[in-house]
């Protein structure tokens, strides 16, 4: 018996010492979060083909995912650095991932960079250097229902923090102790944002940061975009136990029922909706001593520091970003292309060239946010504290600012 | 169906001779069970309509056209049934690839996962051994520890093993007796078994392995079926491990393939075709757990046993 | 000697045959896979393999392990009966404890390590020691902060949302256990919430459900409340309710000075307890159920008192005293009592907490002069010597003398030290103050200074604790000897009890009053009991309507909501129960005329109460670990009334990168988690298992 489960086991052994790992062919994964079928289909039959004509040998290979468990995968890759070659992030992600991201500026000559909106490129830099490429923007205006606003035929998009609390007075509704018109929702539909918020600071004419870095929360701008966004929630909800709309499922400004708001594309219409021609494009209100701003999200495609070969993985991200690429994908995705150069089919259509308009005009690039995981729950803690009368404007903006310097110091970025 | 009429905590009528045939009326309310059957339907229905609401809504969304499904009226029913959102769901190739994954990788945790709890709970509850509590209460301890606490640590060892990508992360873990609360509600079943049996059988020369096989196995059945069912409605369930270490869209199951039919970003978002897959995905179960509730409702006992 | 080396020859063969065949499976597959295609046949093949592999693997390995549990018996010279019981019994256990060190312990001791250090992703760890658990324990800086209130939003799950969840499940069980047509249908009907935990279908459905306008709730709720006069008071009074309470309970949760309201709920427990004691006779019973709620009060403090110790550098000289009494009151009780397994746990326990403190005290904390040491060194000392005594040789009376002489200086030290002038003030001021004077406190408008006269010290409303905890002890200790004198103790303690209980909420409410005042005057600064104060400042108006998902003041109740909405698999457990209770018990009961309700409490709670108590177990380790509904749930205006502490785990892991950090929550709530759970063990005495 044991004789017999000697030789076994030997067998066994020389069985598993006998199979050598197979070699692979190159091979390149892109991560990408959010997409559509159209999407998928140009990359897998038109985009992938095309890119292998020139790399042959290398297998692409895309996954997607949502952002709901993104986090938890990206920590798994990063720990044990394996996963895809190509992830793709959000606008603020930058600085959070700073030190995980390869420095691939080795990779790139002005030539490649000088297409790109300076703003986008600022989005994908950390410490002075680019961590990937940018593939998309989305300005994200304020929208009003022109046809649905009380102004009527004198309707003209409110410029100031106080023209557009009369505009969401004169168009918000309570009927029995529940919204029935909402004058402004945002794009949450909670009435405060954080990333709104940080845009009405830039608007009242203020910065994040001073120049020794640290947080500049105790500013006046902060004052008063925080003060702007409580007028505007006590506009609409006279009190806090006031109950809400009846849920909207689809597209809240074709309900009727929202008079403006400010949202991401595809919470909006498609283009081709006729309701476009009721719809005024506009940027966010100012303070009295700023200016108005659109803020302006970039989506781009970053390399792991764990890549093994990143000029590969940038390869494949000048090709899906070059102009030509670009502008097919702005058509069959709908992405706005972060290079003008690529900006003309879209030009082309009426409500993209109003859009496209007002954000070259007005736009400033989410960038540049500092420890942004820890600074969002901070902003919502303390802000909804403010907003829901349990702390006062003064002890919220010293809250903000002490916390913050805290944050940024533990993270480095104070030294 | 003795076993419910023996349990039930109304009169029975049983024996009674009916000294004249009662109107129809009266025969109607007999035959429901009288006043009290009638109060206990109403109250009933109205919580079914509490518990029924979501599948309710499933199963009108996964038949609406897509402006219907965005649309802002509360309406639980579309104005005409789309069946073609089933048609082209049944005719992609995707999703039967996801659905035969879920079978797949359900089938085979539950085999692991269900034979290995019985072995492992006969242990704790069956054999008299020195240091059995201390393993008992080692192992209820791993209920303590949050999930997301090793969810790191556990990436890594599974990247050790190379199983990322694989169905192994999923699977099998499973046959190491996952899940002490199964383990724990099936020992506290065991405990009931008379200790003569065990005795006879030792008497007879039997060794552990055959008093499981013959004895406690047999005598197990609605703890075991109980436990397949939390198993298999858990299993069938399973998010965040699939999602995490499958990262392959052929590996995909059916929770991750709906995850995704959400994460893909169109305008409007096709809830319709999100519900009609959930409502391919949920049905199974459905008919799974009324067919097999009749093994696991006869009646698990929680008495015997003093420490818990 | 031959049969001993055989044994570990066997051990040998048996671990390399088990290695072996996950070698083999590892081999065959990934042979399997590389001629396969596509990818998922490939793939399905490699599971199938790998699960034989792992059937192999298990049953060689449980062989292995019962042969080493086998060996490791014959080392502790069992007798040879015993070390084949050994052999079977870690056999059959086996397949858990091989997974159990594969995937458990590993990955714990690793987050365990994790939890000692400054990890973040992509940074190479520092060994930090406890600095996670001070701040995340002591509430320093934002993550301590929101940690805390992490914290008190499980607790209220768990504490407010088991046992409503307990409840709605039996009632669905009873419905469902009735003789009647069709009950497999609503079985499974009620079953079906948990079939669809977790899907968009759900997810979507709650928000219907729950919109605070036209929502099917709300929509049901008001109709209901128009139908009736007295059904609109019902509505009005659980808005007024559940608002009130969840105001006041944020205010508590961000952290709010309650001033003197924080002594009133242990006295008044105290009270209540000793109250209990005193009447009747002192038979067993009774005894041991005193000393039960005596151990756990200490229990319950020692933890405490450690984690203050924790954040507190360095340790009070008083906690040494506070937790020593408490520790020397156990292990008199359990001498006493003839508990030896337990008697040498609290003594191993006492004399490791007491080498804590002393390793700490002389090499920890060099800074320290020996003029601040000393107090350390006496304190242990008091306590250590009479410990250290009880130790050896059998139990004795001089034992109990000597231990009874520890407890009685460490008690008499600290209450020299600390609790005589704060006992006066919180009690008798207070009352005579009101009852004479009709006044306690004058409001005053200055904010700063009410904060500063009314200290918040854990410490002295934790001695109130653990006065209770010595008095019943005591009292259980001396049993039979001076009955009479037992029952005037505890009333007495009774009175002192009741009256600290009513002085402090007197007290506290005018505090509540003035500090209110004082917020309003000053311009409104943070006081979050401002929630509080508006939601019960006017009973509800018309129109009026539970806001659920989108207010703070209605999160958490949304979230127990849907955890009742689908107890579905408690209902299950609890029908099987209900199963098997034997119908001939409600019969004698009937014959003897027990009306529906008696049956009830007499028969059927007790008969089930075995699956009442698994139920009660797991939910309350559910409870505390919510995240799944919280992830899907949350919003921008409820995430800090609903985060959970798994989803501040989850969120300073995975967001914020902060392994380190997240790890040491997960501690900590293991922590707290086992506590309850060795509580309610402790506690079952109430379950009722037919023999």
């Amino acid at each position: 018996m044991k004789r017999v489960l000697l030789l076994a086991l030997l067998v066994v052994l020389a069985l598993s010492v006998a199979i050598p790992a197979f070699a692979q062919d190159e091979s390149l994964e892109i991560y990408i979060t959010d997409m559509n079928e159209a999407t998928m289909t140009w990359y897998n039959e038109v985009a992938i083909p095309a890119f292998q004509e020139t790399h042959p040998g290398v297998t692409v290979e895309m996954l997607t995912g949502g952002w709901g468990d993104f986090d938890a995968s990206v920590a798994g890759w990063i720990t044990t650095g394996e996963g895809p070659d190509i992830v793709y992030l959000g606008s603020e992600y930058a600085a959070t991932f700073c030190n995980l991201l390869t420095d691939v500026s080795p990779f790139l000559t002005e030539e490649d960079t000088a297409p790109f909106l300076p703003a986008a490129l600022e989005t994908v830099t950390c410490d002075g250097a680019p961590r990937g490429l940018p593939l998309l923007m989305s300005a994200r205006p304020i929208y009003y229902r022109a046809d649905l606003a009380a102004e009527g035929a004198d309707f003209v998009p409110p410029t100031t923090f106080e023209e557009a609390l009369a505009f969401v007075a004169a168009n918000s509704a309570v009927e029995n102790g529940a919204l029935t018109k909402m004058g402004f929702m945002d794009i949450g539909s909670s009435l405060f944002d954080s990333q709104e918020f940080i845009a009405y600071i830039w608007s009242a004419g203020g910065e994040l940061y001073n120049e020794d870095g640290t947080s500049a929360f105790d500013s006046d701008a902060t004052a008063q975009a925080l003060q702007y966004m409580y007028d505007r929630r006590r506009t609409i909800l006279p009190t806090e136990d006031t109950a809400g709309l009846p849920p909207i499922e689809g597209a809240a400004i074709a309900s009727g029922s929202v008079i403006s708001g400010i949202w991401a594309m595809w919470q909006l219409p498609p283009v081709s909706d006729p309701i476009w021609d009721n719809i005024t494009i506009a940027p966010y209100p100012a303070g009295p001593d700023g200016e108005q701003v659109v803020q302006v999200f970039v989506d781009w495609l970053s390399v792991p520091s764990y890549v093994e070969n990143p000029e590969l993985a940038m390869d494949f991200l000048k090709f899906i970003t070059s102009q030509e690429n670009a502008v097919t994908l702005s058509q069959v995705a709908g992405y706005t292309p972060v290079r003008p150069d690529a900006w003309e089919t879209l030009q082309a259509d009426p409500v993209w060239s109003r859009i496209l308009d007002v954000a070259a005009e007005y736009g400033r690039g989410f960038s540049d946010i500092r420890a942004s995981a820890e600074l969002r729950p901070l902003i919502v803690e303390q802000a909804t504290l403010f907003l829901t009368d349990q702390q006062s404007l003064e002890q919220t903006q010293q809250n903000l600012k002490e916390e913050y310097d805290l944050i940024l110091e533990e993270n480095g970025y104070l030294d | 169906m003795t076993t419910v009429t023996r349990n039930t905590g109304l009169p029975l009528n049983e024996g009674v001779v009916p000294r004249k045939r009662p109107g129809l009326p009266r025969r109607f309310l007999n035959a429901i069970g009288g006043w009290t059957a009638i109060f206990t339907y109403l109250i009933m229905i109205l919580a079914s309509l509490f518990f029924l609401f979501p599948l309710a809504w499933m199963g009108g969304t996964s038949l609406k056209t897509i402006q219907e499904a965005n649309g802002s009226q509360l309406n639980f029913l579309p104005a005409i049934p789309q069946w073609e959102n089933y048609a082209k769901l049944f005719a992609d190739e995707t999703f039967y690839r996801s659905y035969i994954n879920s079978i797949f990788v359900t089938a085979l945790v539950l085999i692991g996962t269900v034979t290995s709890i019985a072995v492992v709970a006969y242990s704790f509850s069956r054999l008299q051994w020195k240091g059995r509590n201390a393993v008992f209460y080692l192992m209820l301890g791993t209920l303590m520890l949050p999930a997301q606490a090793t969810l790191v640590p556990q990436y890594v060892l599974f990247h050790n093993l190379d199983w990322i990508r694989t169905f192994n992360p999923i699977t099998i873990p499973g046959y190491f007796a996952g899940g002490a609360a199964l383990i724990f509600l099936v020992r506290q079943f065991m405990l009931t078994i008379p200790k003569e049996l065990d005795e006879a059988a030792i008497v007879d020369g039997a060794n552990p392995l055959q008093i499981w096989w013959y004895i406690i196995m047999p005598l197990s059945r609605p703890a075991i079926a109980t436990i397949t069912v939390f198993l298999f409605v858990g299993q069938w369930n399973n998010l965040l491990n699939p999602l995490l270490y499958l990262q392959k869209p052929e590996l995909y199951t059916m929770p991750v393939y709906i995850a995704q039919q959400r994460a893909i970003t169109e305008t409007p978002i096709p809830w319709q075709d999100i519900m009609a897959s959930s409502v391919a995905f949920v049905v199974p179960v459905l008919i799974v757990f009324f067919l097999t509730q009749r093994y696991f409702i006869e009646g698990i006992s929680f008495t015997g046993s003093k420490e818990g | 000697m031959r049969i001993l080396q055989n044994r570990y020859v066997t051990i040998l063969w048996l671990a390399l045959a088990a290695i072996g065949s996950i070698l083999a499976a590892n081999a065959i597959a990934n042979l399997v896979v590389t001629t396969t295609s596509p990818v998922v046949t490939a793939e399905r093949y490699r599971a199938i393999i790998w699960s034989v592999g792992t059937i192999a693997f298990i049953i060689l390995g449980s062989v292995c392990v019962g042969h080493i549990g086998e060996a490791i018996a014959g080392w502790a010279k069992l007798s040879r009966a015993e070390q084949r019981k050994v052999f079977w019994g870690v056999t059959f256990a086996a397949p858990w404890i091989i997974g159990f060190v594969i995937f458990v312990l590993g990955p714990a001791l690793a987050s365990l390590y994790y939890s000692l250090t400054d990890y973040k992703l992509g940074e190479t760890p520092n060994f930090i020691g406890l600095e996670n658990y001070r701040i995340l324990l002591s509430g320093e800086g934002a993550h301590g902060r929101r940690f805390g209130q992490s914290m008190y939003n499980s607790f209220y799950y768990a504490l407010v949302g088991v046992p409503l969840q307990l409840i709605t499940a039996l009632a669905m069980a009873m419905l469902v256990n009735q003789a009647l047509r069709g009950m497999k249908l609503f079985r499974l009907i009620f079953y079906i919430p948990v079939i669809l935990a977790g899907g968009a279908a759900i997810l979507l459905a709650w928000r219907y459900m729950l919109a605070s306008n036209g929502g099917f709730i709300n929509v049901t709720l008001q109709a209901l409340a128009r139908s009736f006069f007295a059904t609109d008071f019902l509505y009005k009074g659980f808005i007024f309710g559940v608002e009130g309470f969840n105001g006041f309970y944020s205010g508590l949760a961000r952290g709010d000075q309650v001033g003197p309201l924080i002594y009133t709920l242990p006295a008044l427990i105290g009270a209540v307890l000793l109250f209990l004691s005193a009447r009747g006779d002192w038979e067993n019973s009774k005894r041991d159920r005193a000393w039960l709620v005596a151990e756990v009060i200490g229990m319950v403090l020692i933890f405490m008192l450690f984690v203050r110790a924790l954040i507190t550098t360095p340790v009070d000289w008083g906690m040494v005293l506070l937790a020593g009494s408490l520790a020397i009151a156990g292990i008199l009780l359990n001498g006493q009592r003839g508990k030896r397994g337990s008697l040498r746990a609290w003594q191993a326990f006492t004399l490791i907490g007491l080498l804590g403190v002393l390793l700490v005290i002389l090499l920890g904390d060099t800074t320290l002069s020996w003029e601040q040491r000393l107090p350390y060194i006496i304190g242990a000392a008091i306590i250590g010597v009479p410990v250290l005594f009880s130790m050896i040789g059998p139990w004795s009376r001089a034992k109990v003398y000597a231990l009874a002489g520890g407890l009685v200086i460490a008690v008499a030290v600290l209450f020299i030290r600390d609790f005589g002038a704060e006992f006066g003030q919180r009690t008798i001021v207070p009352v005579v103050k009101y009852v004479f004077l009709g006044t306690a406190l004058e409001p005053s408008a200055d904010l700063t200074w009410l904060l500063e006269s009314f200290p918040q010290s854990l410490a002295s409303a934790l001695w109130l604790w653990g006065a209770v905890a010595l008095l019943l002890g005591g009292l259980a200790i001396a049993n039979n000897r001076w009955p009479r004198a037992q029952r005037w103790v505890a009333i007495i303690g009774a009175v002192v009890f009741a009256l600290i209980a009513v002085g402090s909420f007197l007290d506290g409410v005018r505090y509540f009053q003035a500090i209110d005042a004082a917020s309003q005057a000053a311009g409104s600064p943070t006081y979050h009991f401002t929630l509080f104060r508006n939601a019960t400042a006017a009973w509800p108006g018309e129109n009026r309507v539970p806001l659920w998902l989108s207010s703070e003041l209605w999160s958490k109740p949304s979230l127990i909501l849907i955890t009742m909405w689908s107890s579905g698999a408690m209902m299950l457990i609890f029908l099987a129960a209900l199963k098997g209770v034997s119908q001939a018990l409600y019969e004698a009961a009937k014959v003897d005329g027990a009306n529906r309700t008696q049956r009830f409490f007499k028969i059927t709670l007790p008969m089930i109460s075995p699956a009442l108590f698994y139920n009660l177990v797991i939910a309350i380790i559910a409870a505390l670990q919510t995240f799944d509904t919280i992830y899907i749930l949350q919003t921008v205006d409820t995430v800090d009334s609903l985060q959970s502490a798994v989803f501040f785990l989850y969120t300073r892991t995975f967001r914020q990168l902060a392994i380190g950090q997240g790890s040491g929550v997960s501690w900590i709530l293991a922590g707290v988690i086992v506590l309850i759970t060795v509580i309610q063990f402790r506690y079952s005495k109430w379950v009722h298992y037919e023999v």
